[in-house]
C-alpha cells in the first residue's frame, strides 16, 4: 500500500513544515491559556509564557468557578452558566422548531411576496445588531421584560428564526414532492405530514441547526451585555467583566481559567460533533 | 365507480396545459392515459386526485358527485406514484396503515385490512422492513398495498412501472391485470409506454399538447387512428406514410403518390372524397409483405423498394427501405432469404387496413 | 396548488415569521433610520432635526478613526483570511497524513466566541508577559511586539486575532470546493503535464469563484459585527485608536446617551457596507445567471 504521491521529497517536506507552522499558530493561544491557568501569579510574572507550570495549581480554576467577581457580586462564572443555559435552551428549541416548520411551509407554495420574505430573512442573517438595539430596548421595555431572561429568550428566538428557516428551507426544497402528495392522498393534514413524514426525515439538518444556534446564542455578547439581567448576565458578558475589570490586581490565572471554562461547552460540541458543526458553517455558503 | 371529466382546462404560469378535456370512464374500466412526456397526462391525473387546482374552468365528477374542489382525502381515490413515494422512515406496516390512521379507522379493522392486503400482494413477510431495504418490485407492491387499503372508488396510477426493469415490468403487468379483474375497481393509469397501454387498457386516451387526441379501445386506437399524431405515436416500427393526391373516377377512389397508385375503393371515408385533395396514406408495417408471398386480394398493390437496413428481432425482421425519397418500414418473418443492403426488392401491400389522413389538417378522412 | 385547508395552514404557520421580518427586521431598521434624523439623547424622541446628526458625526474625530478602522480592519481581515485560507486548503489538498488533525486544529477557533478570542490574544500580545517577553528572553532584545498598547498599531492586533478566528472557515470552504473539482480535470492536467502550481492558479482556483463569493459575504458579515472582539481585546483603545463603527454606535447608544448620533453612525456603516458589497454581489450573481 505505498502511495507514490506520499514519497518524501523537498516539496512534501515544505508542505508539512507549512502545515505544522500554522498548527502551532492556531494552537498557541489555547496552550498558553491552559498553562497559565495552572500557574501561580508569581510564576506567571517570573517564568516564560510557554513553559509548563512548575507546580500545577488549581486555585485559578476554583476561584473562576465560584468566587471571581463580576461587577459587585463575587460568585464566579457558575451562576452565569445557569443563566446562560436557561436562556439558550428555550430559545434554541423555539428557533429550531419554528425554523423547521417555516422552512417546510415556505417550500409548499409560492406566493407573490415569497421572494420578498426570503430576502427579508436573509437580511436578518446579515445585518449588524447595532441597527436593532434601540428599537429592541424600546420594545422590551414596553413589554416589561427588559433585563430579564425572558427578554433574551425572545431576542434569540426572533433573531435565530431567520437562520434556521433558511437552513430548513434549503433542505426541504429537495424533498420529493410525491412524498407530500402521497400523504395528502392518505388523508393527512399539514401538521401530521410535517411531524410524521417530513420531520423524521430531517435529523441531520436538525442537528446542524441545533449546534449552529446553540453556539450562536451561547457565544452571544452584544445582547448579553445590553439586555442581560444584572447579576445574572450570560457567560460571555460576565467573562468580559471578570477579565477586563479595572479594579484590583489582575489575576491572570483566574482570568485564563474563566476564559477556558466558558469556552469549554462549544469547544466540546465542536470536538464531538465537528461534522455537523462544519456543515452548519458551510451550508450557508454552499447554497448560494 | 364512474369518473367524468367535463371541459377541463388547466394553466401553469399562464399557458394552457390541459385544453377542454372531456372523458367519461365507466365503473370497473381500466383506462390508460397515453402520451409523450409533457403532454399533460400526469397533470390530468393530479387534477383528478385533487393534487392540482382546477383553475381555468371544468368539472370533475366521481360517481356523479362533483369533486372539482374537494381535498384529495374527500374524493375516495388512491394513487400510486412513479417513485412509489414510500415514507422512508416508516416500515412497510406503518406505510400501509398510515392512511387508515389518518382517517381514523378503528384498530381491529385496520389490522384485518392490513392482513388481507398483505396476503393479496404477498408482502406479509416484508411488513417490518424499511423501504430502503426493499427491491424495486417489492416497493411497488407496498405502494399498491398502501393504495388498496383505502378501498378507493378509483385507482390512480402515475407511471408506476417505469422504474422497474423490463422483465419485472412484464410480470407486474400480468399481476396488475389480474388484480383489476379480481377487484373490479376503476383504474386510471398514466404511461408513455404504448406496450403497457395496449396490453393493460380497456380503453386508451391519447393526449398530446394538453389536448385529448382520441379515446377508444386498443383496437380502435391501433386500427383507426383519428389523426396523424395518434397514427404515428402508436405502433413500432411506426406507421408508414406516403403523401399523395386523391383521385375519384367511376365511384372508385384511389390515392396517387409519386411512384405508386393505391386503389382505396373499399375504404370507408368519413368525408366524401374529392379529387385533388392532398392526403397521406398510412400503412402499418405488418401490412407490407415481400414478394415471396403472393398478393391475392383485390386491394393490394405491388411496388419496388431499395433495402436500407435490416434489424433482426428473432422471430421477425424489421426491414427499413426507401421508395424514392420516402422511408418505409415493414416486418417479415425471419425465415428463408434475408434481404440485403442495397437490394432492390419487390413488395406488395394489403390496403384493407390502411388509413387516409388529410395532409393539411392531419385528421382521418 | 393543492388543496385549500393545507395551504391555509401553511400560510398561518408563516405568520410569526412574517411578524419577525416586518416588525423586528424591517420595522426596526426603519425606526433606527428615523431616529438618526432626530435629536434623541438618553431616550428616543421624535424631534426632527434633519441631517444635523450626520453633520456632527462626520466632524467627529473619533468617528473618523472608527470609520477608517472599518476599512483597515475589513480590508486586511478579508485579504489575509482569503489568502491564508486558500493556501491552507491547497496544502491540505495534497493528500497529507493526519489531515483530520490539521483540519480540526485549524477550525477550532471558529467554535470559540469572539470574546474568548479577544481575551486570549490580549494575553498573548501583552507586552510585559506575552510573546514579546518570550522573544526578549530568547535574546531578541530589540524585538517589540507591543501592537496592542500602541495607538498606531492596535487595530492590527485586532486583525491578527480576527484572522486567527476566521481563516479556518475559509480553509474549510475552499477545501470543500477543491474536493468537488471533477477528477477528470485533474487527469487531463496530469496528461498534459501542467505543473501543479500553474494548474491551481489558472485552472482550479478560478473554478472556486462562487465559493469565494460566499467566503467574502461571510467575512464581511463578521467585519460589520466586529463589536465583540474589539471590546474584549482593546476596548477600542489605547485612546480610540482601535475603535470601530460597531463599538462607536454602541457607546453612543448606551454610555454617551446620544441615541441619534449612534443611529446616524449605524446608518452610515450599513450603507457603506452595502455600497461596497452590492456591486460585487450584482456582478457575481449576474455572471452566474448568464
Amino acid at each position: 500500500m505505498i502511495n507514490p504521491h506520499l514519497s518524501m521529497n523537498w516539496q512534501r517536506v515544505t508542505i508539512y513544515i507549512c502545515l505544522s507552522f500554522f498548527l502551532i499558530f492556531f494552537l498557541a493561544p489555547l496552550y498558553v491559556m491552559l498553562v497559565t491557568s495552572f500557574k501561580s501569579l508569581e510564576e506567571i510574572r517570573e517564568s516564560s509564557l510557554m513553559l509548563l507550570p512548575s507546580e500545577w495549581i488549581f486555585d485559578g480554576w476554583m476561584k473562576a468557578w465560584d468566587h471571581a467577581c463580576v461587577g459587585l457580586s463575587c460568585n464566579g462564572v457558575k451562576p452565569h452558566f445557569m443563566a446562560t443555559f436557561s436562556i439558550t435552551i428555550p430559545a434554541l428549541l423555539l428557533a429550531v422548531f419554528l425554523g423547521a416548520i417555516n422552512g417546510y411551509a415556505l417550500t409548499q407554495w409560492k406566493f407573490k411576496g415569497s421572494d420578498l420574505l426570503l430576502a427579508g430573512l436573509m437580511m436578518g442573517c446579515f445585518m449588524p445588531f447595532q441597527l436593532y438595539l434601540i428599537p429592541i430596548a424600546v420594545t422590551l421595555r414596553e413589554m416589561g421584560i427588559f433585563g430579564t431572561a425572558l427578554g433574551l429568550i425572545l431576542l434569540h428566538t426572533v433573531y435565530g428564526v431567520p437562520l434556521t428557516t433558511l437552513l430548513f428551507r434549503n433542505y426541504y426544497v429537495s424533498l420529493p414532492k410525491e412524498l407530500i402528495k402521497a400523504a395528502l392522498i392518505d388523508g393527512a393534514g399539514f401538521f401530521r405530514i410535517f411531524f410524521q413524514v417530513v420531520l423524521p426525515l430531517s435529523p441531520s439538518i436538525v442537528m446542524v441547526s441545533v449546534i449552529l444556534i446553540f453556539t450562536g446564542i451561547y457565544n452571544d455578547f452584544i445582547f448579553a451585555l445590553t439586555f442581560g439581567e444584572v447579576g445574572k448576565q450570560p457567560v460571555m458578558a460576565a467573562l468580559n467583566n471578570i477579565v477586563n475589570s479595572t479594579y484590583g490586581v489582575k489575576e491572570h490565572n483566574v482570568n485564563m481559567a474563566a476564559t477556558l471554562l466558558t469556552a469549554l461547552p462549544t469547544l466540546l460540541i465542536y470536538l464531538v460533533a465537528g461534522k455537523f458543526f462544519i456543515r452548519g458553517l458551510t451550508s450557508g455558503a454552499i447554497k448560494g | 365507480m364512474s369518473l367524468s371529466i367535463n371541459n377541463l382546462n388547466k394553466t401553469f404560469s399562464k399557458s394552457l396545459v390541459l385544453k377542454d378535456i372531456n372523458l367519461e370512464i365507466e365503473k370497473g374500466e381500466f383506462v390508460v392515459l397515453l402520451g409523450p412526456s409533457g403532454c399533460g397526462k400526469s397533470t390530468l391525473l393530479n387534477c383528478v386526485a385533487g393534487l392540482e387546482n382546477v383553475d381555468f374552468g371544468g368539472k370533475i365528477l366521481i360517481n356523479k358527485k362533483e369533486v372539482t374542489h374537494l381535498a384529495p382525502k374527500e374524493r375516495n381515490i388512491s394513487m400510486v406514484f412513479q417513485s412509489y413515494a414510500l415514507y422512508p422512515t416508516m416500515n412497510v406496516r406503518q406505510n400501509i396503515t398510515f392512511g387508515m390512521k389518518c382517517r381514523g379507522v378503528p384498530r381491529p379493522e385496520m389490522e384485518e385490512t392490513l392482513k388481507k392486503t398483505a396476503d393479496l400482494l404477498q408482502i406479509g413477510d416484508l411488513l417490518d422492513r424499511k423501504p430502503a431495504s426493499l427491491s424495486g418490485g417489492q416497493r411497488q407492491r407496498v405502494a399498491m398495498g398502501r393504495a388498496l387499503v383505502h378501498k378507493p372508488d378509483i385507482f390512480l396510477l402515475d407511471e408506476p412501472m417505469s422504474n422497474l426493469d423490463a422483465k419485472l415490468r412484464t410480470e407486474m403487468r400480468v399481476e396488475l391485470k389480474n388484480l383489476h379483474r379480481d377487484l373490479n375497481t376503476t383504474i386510471v393509469f398514466v404511461t408513455h409506454d404504448q406496450v403497457e397501454a395496449m396490453s393493460l387498457a380497456n380503453r386508451i386516451a391519447v393526449l398530446n399538447h394538453g389536448i385529448l387526441q382520441q379515446m377508444g379501445t386498443p383496437d380502435e386506437i391501433y386500427q383507426t387512428p383519428k389523426n396523424l399524431f395518434v397514427a404515428e405515436f402508436i405502433g413500432s416500427p411506426k406507421m408508414n406514410f406516403l403523401p399523395g393526391v386523391l383521385e375519384v373516377s367511376n365511384e372508385e377512389a384511389s390515392v396517387v403518390t409519386e411512384f405508386v397508385r393505391f386503389p382505396v375503393g373499399h375504404y370507408s371515408f368519413n368525408e366524401t372524397p374529392e379529387t385533388g385533395r392532398a392526403v397521406t396514406i398510412g400503412i402499418r408495417p405488418e401490412y407490407i409483405f415481400n414478394h415471396e408471398s403472393n398478393p391475392k386480394s383485390k386491394s393490394s398493390v405491388c411496388f419496388e423498394v431499395v433495402i436500407r437496413n435490416v434489424e433482426n428481432l428473432g422471430p421477425d425482421l424489421s426491414v427499413f427501405c426507401q421508395l424514392g425519397k420516402i422511408q418505409l418500414a415493414f416486418k417479415i418473418p425471419n425465415s428463408g432469404n434475408k434481404p440485403k443492403y442495397n437490394d432492390t426488392v419487390k413488395v406488395w401491400t394489403e390496403l384493407s387496413e390502411c388509413s387516409i389522413f388529410c395532409l393539411k389538417k392531419g385528421t382521418r378522412l | 396548488m393543492w388543496n385549500r385547508s393545507y395551504l391555509l395552514t401553511s400560510q398561518l404557520v408563516l405568520l410569526p415569521t412574517l411578524i419577525i421580518v416586518v416588525y423586528f427586521l424591517w420595522g426596526f431598521t426603519i425606526y433606527t433610520g428615523f431616529l438618526s434624523f432626530t435629536d434623541s439623547k438618553f431616550l428616543p424622541n421624535h424631534n426632527w432635526v434633519g441631517l444635523k446628526q450626520y453633520y456632527l458625526l462626520w466632524s467627529n474625530a473619533r468617528w473618523l478613526t472608527a470609520y477608517g478602522n472599518l476599512f483597515i480592519f475589513g480590508g486586511l481581515y478579508l485579504l489575509i483570511c482569503v489568502l491564508l485560507g486558500g493556501l491552507l486548503a491547497v496544502l491540505m489538498d495534497q493528500e497529507v497524513l493526519f489531515e483530520n488533525l490539521f483540519r480540526t486544529v485549524y477550525l477550532y477557533p471558529m467554535s470559540l466566541s469572539l470574546v474568548v478570542t479577544g481575551l486570549s490574544w490580549q494575553w498573548l500580545l501583552n507586552p510585559t508577559l506575552g510573546l514579546q517577553k518570550i522573544l526578549n528572553d530568547f535574546g531578541f532584545h530589540g524585538f517589540a511586539l507591543d501592537w496592542i498598547v500602541s495607538s498606531q498599531y492596535s487595530i492590527y492586533a485586532v486583525v491578527l486575532a480576527a484572522v486567527w478566528h476566521g481563516s479556518g472557515l475559509i480553509m474549510i470552504l475552499f477545501l470543500a470546493g477543491l474536493r468537488a473539482v471533477d477528477e477528470d480535470i485533474w487527469k487531463s492536467i496530469n496528461v498534459e503535464g501542467v505543473p501543479a502550481w500553474k494548474a491551481y492558479l489558472w485552472i482550479i482556483l478560478p473554478q472556486l469563484r462562487p465559493i469565494l463569493l460566499a467566503a467574502i459575504l461571510l467575512l464581511t458579515f463578521n467585519v460589520v459585527r466586529s463589536f465583540d472582539l474589539v471590546v474584549a481585546m482593546t476596548s477600542g483603545g489605547p485612546g480610540f485608536s482601535s475603535d470601530v463603527p460597531a463599538k462607536y454606535i454602541y457607546d453612543y447608544f448606551f454610555s454617551r446617551s446620544n441615541i441619534a448620533r449612534g443611529a446616524a453612525a449605524a446608518v452610515c456603516t450599513v450603507l457603506t457596507v452595502l455600497f461596497i458589497i452590492s456591486p460585487y454581489l450584482y456582478f457575481e450573481l449576474r455572471k452566474r445567471n448568464d
